[in-house]
C-alpha cells in the first residue's frame, strides 16, 4: 500500500512535470478565475452588508408625511385646498392608529439658519423637532453628549443638537458639547453631537451638517405654527403600504379629503427605500456572482481541455501501465489527483492573490463616504473553504468521466496501434 | 494451462467489418514455448494480445488453468496480468520518466511489493541482464538492446508464468537481436511458457512450437525440434546469464 501511494505520488509528479506548461498555464487560467470569483465575494459580501447598514443609517423605518393641497373634490370641499400639519397631530395620530410605533413632528427652515461660535459663523439646515426623532431618524449620539428629550421640549430650553461635520467646521478640534453658540443671534448650549454615519437619505440638507433644537423652542423663535414634516415609525414587522393606508384615513378624516388623494399630503416612504437598495444591492451581488463564476467555468473548462489532451497524449503509457498490472482504479486516481493538483494549485493562487488584492483596496484612501459604502472587503475563511470545495469537486466532476473512460479501455486498444 | 475455443476477434472500421482472428482454437501447456508465426497482418499480434488478456475475444472462450477469463472484471484481469503475466514489446515500452531500476520496480510495486525486496530484486534481474552499470539511467539514455533488456527484466519483475513477446527484436539490430533471443532461450529453461510474436521464420524456429496464422486462422501447429538447442549455452553465443527468472 505504502508501495503503491509512493508510486502514484512519483507518477503524479512526474505527470505534472512532462506538461509543465500547460500545467502552469491551466493553474493560472484557475487562479484568474478563483480570484475573480473571491474578490467579487469579498466586494460583493462587505458591499452588501455595508449597503444594508447604510440604507438603514437614516433610521429603521419610516414615513415622512408633508402637507400639499388637495387634487379631488371631497363632500363639498373643492380641489386645491391647502393641507396642513400640527404638533398636535403626532400624539391624536398615534392615539388613533394602532399600525403607529412613533410619530415625530420637524420644523425644517431650509440652509440660510446662521450660527456663530467665536468668531465662525454658518448658515446652516436647521431642524425643529420632538424627542422621538432621534429613535425615528437614528440620530445617534457621540458619547459625552447627550439627545434632545421631552424636559428641553417642553421646557422649549435652547439647547441645540450639532451634525458632526458641522461640529467640526464650527469648533474644529475644540469639543463642542456645554459650549454656547449663537443661533439667530440667540445663545443656545450644546447638548449632544451626532455619531459620524454615511447616510442614503438626507432631506433639506445632510444630517451631519444639520442642527437640531425642540420643536416648541423652533415655534417660539421663528413663529412657526405649522411643522413641515410629520415622521412616522410603523410598528416592528407592519407592512408600510398598511401604514400609509392608516395614516391618510385618519388624516382624511381629519381635514376633510378623499383619502385616496395622495397629493393632499405628499410621501416618501423609507422602507420601501430600504427594500429598494437591498433588492438593487442583492441584484448587483447575483450578477457579480454570475461573472465570476463564468470567469471560474472558463477556468475550469480550460483544465477540462488540458485533462483531455493530456490523456490523449498519454493513453500509450496508460495501457502500457494498465499491461502492466496497474489497477484501473489507479489510474483514474492519478488523472483526478492531476486535476485536482492543477486545479487546486490555481485555486490556492487565486485565494492568495485575491487576499492580496482586498488587502490591498482595503489600504485604498478613498475619497468622501467611499469607504462607509465599501467597507473593507475581506474573504473569510469559511468562504475561501467553501470554494475550495467547489474547486475540487468541479475538478473532479470534470476529469472522472475520461478518466474512467480512459481506464476502462483493453491495454491492447493503444499499445497496438505502435506497429 | 491455456485452451482457446473458437476464439474470434472482429474489427469494425465504418461499413466494413474485418476479421482478425477467427475461430482459433489453441491448447497449450505449462512451460511450452510457442512461436506464433505468420505474413503481416495474419492476426499473430491480435492473439498474443488476447492470450495475454490485453484485449478482449468478440468470439469463444478462453481458459487460463481452467478458468474462463472473460468471467474476470476489469480489475481482476489487470491483477492476473500483473502476477502470472511477463510482456515484452517491440518497442520496449519503458516509461520514459522512470529509470531503468525503477521502470523493473513499477510492476512489483503494483503487486504490493516496495522498498528493499523490490530494489534488490530489480538490480539483480537488472545486473543479470548485464545492466548493472545502467540502473539509474533512464531510457532515452539507453540503447535499443538495453532498453529491450530493461524490459526483459520489466516482464520477469513478479516472477510471471507466462512471458508474451512481440516482435522483441524488431526493432533492434541483429546482434542486439540474437542477445535478446539467447536470454528468452534462458528464460524459457528455467520453467517459463513463453509466447513469441514474430513474422521471420528463423526465429520463430528457436521455439519447439509454431503456431503458424495466416488471414486470422490457424494455418499450422507444429511442434518440433529447435534450430539449434546447444546455441544458447555455447560460451561465444551464450548470455552469461543464470537463473533468470529465478530468485534472486
Amino acid at each position: 500500500m505504502k508501495a503503491t501511494g509512493r508510486l502514484f505520488l512519483q507518477h503524479l509528479a512526474g505527470e505534472l512535470w512532462k506538461d509543465r506548461f500547460r500545467v502552469l498555464l491551466v493553474a493560472l487560467g484557475v487562479a484568474w478565475g478563483t480570484l475573480s470569483l473571491a474578490v467579487l465575494i469579498g466586494f460583493g459580501t462587505e458591499v452588501v452588508r455595508r449597503m444594508h447598514q447604510v440604507a438603514r443609517n437614516s433610521g429603521p423605518a419610516w414615513l415622512r408625511f408633508q402637507a400639499g393641497a388637495t387634487s379631488k373634490a371631497f363632500q363639498g370641499f373643492p380641489a386645491g385646498r391647502l393641507m396642513w400639519l400640527e404638533l398636535r397631530d403626532g400624539p391624536a395620530m398615534q392615539a388613533s392608529v394602532a399600525e403607529i410605533d412613533r410619530v415625530c413632528m420637524e420644523f425644517s427652515s431650509g440652509s440660510g439658519n446662521p450660527i456663530r461660535y467665536r468668531d465662525r459663523e454658518l448658515l446652516i439646515p436647521l431642524s425643529g423637532v420632538e424627542p422621538e426623532f432621534h429613535q425615528v431618524r437614528n440620530f445617534p449620539v457621540v458619547p459625552g453628549g447627550r439627545r434632545l428629550h421631552a424636559l428641553d421640549f417642553r421646557e422649549r430650553r435652547r439647547v441645540i443638537f450639532l451634525g458632526d461635520r458641522l461640529r467640526q467646521r464650527l469648533f474644529g478640534s475644540e469639543a463642542a458639547v456645554g459650549k454656547w453658540v449663537d443661533l439667530w443671534g440667540f445663545p443656545f448650549l450644546v447638548i449632544g453631537v451626532l455619531q459620524p454615519r454615511a447616510t442614503i437619505n438626507n432631506y433639506n440638507g445632510e444630517d451631519r451638517d444639520k442642527a437640531l433644537i425642540p420643536a416648541t423652542t423652533f415655534q417660539d423663535l421663528r413663529g412657526w405654527r405649522y411643522p413641515n414634516f410629520c415622521l412616522v415609525q410603523p410598528l416592528p414587522g407592519m407592512e408600510s403600504q398598511q401604514v400609509v393606508q392608516e395614516v391618510y384615513r385618519w388624516l382624511g378624516k381629519k381635514r376633510g379629503f378623499d383619502p385616496n388623494d395622495r397629493l393632499a399630503y405628499s410621501l416618501y416612504n423609507h422602507v420601501e427605500t430600504i427594500q429598494q437598495v437591498d433588492s438593487m444591492v442583492a441584484t448587483s451581488q447575483r450578477l457579480n456572482m454570475v461573472i465570476g463564476l463564468f470567469a471560474l467555468l472558463v477556468a475550469l473548462a480550460g483544465v477540462a481541455n488540458c485533462l483531455g489532451l493530456i490523456m490523449e497524449e498519454g493513453r500509450r503509457e496508460s495501457a502500457v501501465l494498465l499491461a502492466l498490472g496497474a489497477p484501473p482504479g489507479w489510474l483514474v486516481a492519478l488523472r483526478i489527483g492531476q486535476s485536482l493538483t492543477m486545479t487546486w494549485a490555481g485555486g490556492a493562487l487565486g485565494l492568495v492573490a485575491a487576499q492580496f488584492v482586498l488587502a490591498l483596496a482595503a489600504r485604498l484612501p478613498l475619497e468622501g463616504d467611499a469607504r462607509e459604502y465599501l467597507g473593507t472587503p475581506r474573504l473569510d475563511l469559511l468562504t475561501a473553504a467553501l470554494l475550495w470545495v467547489v474547486l475540487g469537486a468541479t475538478a473532479v466532476a470534470f476529469s472522472w468521466k475520461p478518466a474512467r473512460r480512459a481506464a476502462a479501455v483493453p491495454p491492447m486498444t493503444w499499445i497496438g496501434k505502435e506497429e | 494451462m491455456i485452451q482457446l475455443q473458437q476464439i474470434g476477434r472482429f474489427y469494425r472500421q465504418k461499413q466494413t467489418c474485418i476479421q482478425a482472428l477467427q475461430e482459433v482454437d489453441l491448447q497449450v501447456e505449462a512451460g511450452e514455448y510457442v512461436a506464433l508465426t505468420g505474413p503481416s497482418g495474419s492476426g499473430k499480434s491480435t492473439l498474443l494480445h488476447l492470450l495475454g488478456c490485453l484485449d478482449r475475444p468478440d468470439q469463444g472462450r478462453y481458459f487460463l488453468n481452467g478458468q474462463d477469463v472473460r468471467e474476470l472484471t476489469v480489475p481482476e484481469l489487470a491483477k492476473l496480468r500483473n502476477r502470472r503475466f511477463g510482456f515484452i514489446f517491440q518497442g520496449f515500452h519503458l516509461l520514459p520518466r522512470l529509470t531503468a531500476m525503477e521502470n523493473v520496480i513499477m510492476p512489483m510495486r503494483f503487486a504490493g511489493i516496495g522498498g528493499r525486496p523490490a530494489e534488490d530484486r530489480a538490480q539483480a534481474l537488472l545486473q543479470r541482464m548485464k545492466l548493472q552499470d545502467r540502473l539509474h539511467h533512464r531510457p532515452h539514455e539507453l540503447s535499443g538492446g538495453q532498453q529491450q533488456r530493461v524490459a526483459i527484466a520489466r516482464a520477469l519483475a513478479n516472477r510471471p508464468e507466462i512471458l508474451f513477446a512481440d516482435e522483441p527484436t524488431g526493432n533492434l539490430d541483429s546482434a542486439h537481436g540474437h542477445e535478446i533471443l539467447l536470454l528468452l532461450d534462458e528464460i524459457h529453461r528455467q520453467g517459463t511458457t513463453i509466447f513469441l510474436v514474430s513474422h521471420d521464420p528463423n526465429l520463430a524456429a528457436r521455439a519447439r512450437r509454431q503456431v503458424r496464422l495466416l488471414d486470422g486462422r490457424v494455418e499450422s501447429d507444429e511442434k518440433g525440434p529447435v534450430a539449434d538447442p546447444h546455441e544458447s549455452l555455447r560460451p561465444d553465443h551464450g548470455t552469461g546469464i543464470q537463473d533468470v527468472a529465478g530468485e534472486s
